[in-house]
């Protein structure tokens, strides 16, 4: 079975540290119009 | 948008901070910060759902700028790719520079830096980028990732 697979643009970057397990654990959406309220 | 995200099972509600910039127009910039309840994982495959199930997947010429994510997981470098895997999910990142960003002359790209940090034998625990996608107005975007997902799923059969 393929994994679901999304591309990331890293504009951002970069922790360097060690971590036991994976996961998505912070978002940001940058967002413009009245519907975001 | 701040409700669709509040919604999300995995998402701390305390979490989420709503910063919009200053002036009255209807169409102003505005970012929603959120994170995962303390060891679950975001599903970026329901987010999409959920806002998808919302007015924004109909006529509206608001939009998002881009998704930032922060993703902890092991990163693999192939000979033609680099993937981020999360442990445990059947999910992973392609990851690459963001052909918008234009690096000072002279430094190195996100992703060289990567490479570099491996190639050391540095353990990469967390990257953080934006994806591939979410950029548009909401309903050309919410179409367009649809339209992925479902060829994602037509080559997931075993």
């Amino acid at each position: 079975m393929q994994p679901n697979e999304w591309s990331l643009a890293l504009a951002m970057f970069l922790v360097v540290a060690l971590s036991a397990k994976g996961a998505i654990t912070k978002g940001v959406v940058s967002v413009t119009g009245a519907e975001m309220d | 948008m701040r409700d669709t995200i509040a919604r999300q099972s995995d998402v701390d509600k305390r979490s989420i901070k709503y910063e919009v910039e200053p002036g009255s127009g209807e169409y102003r910039n505005g970012t929603i910060t959120f994170a995962a309840k303390k060891g679950k994982s975001i599903d970026l495959q329901k987010l999409q759902d959920s806002i998808r199930a919302t007015r924004l997947s109909e006529n509206t010429r608001s939009g998002v700028n881009y998704l930032e994510i922060t993703v902890e997981g092991e990163v693999v470098v192939g000979e033609k790719e680099t993937l981020l895997k999360v442990r445990g999910k059947e999910q992973q990142f392609l990851l690459g520079d963001d052909p918008n960003a234009k690096p000072e002359q002279g430094k190195k790209t996100p992703c060289q830096r990567l490479k570099d940090a491996l190639a050391k034998g540095k353990k990469i625990a967390s990257v953080t980028g934006r994806v591939q996608g979410w950029s548009g107005r909401w309903p050309v975007v919410l179409r367009e990732l649809a339209g992925k997902a479902a060829r994602n799923t037509k080559y997931s059969s075993p």
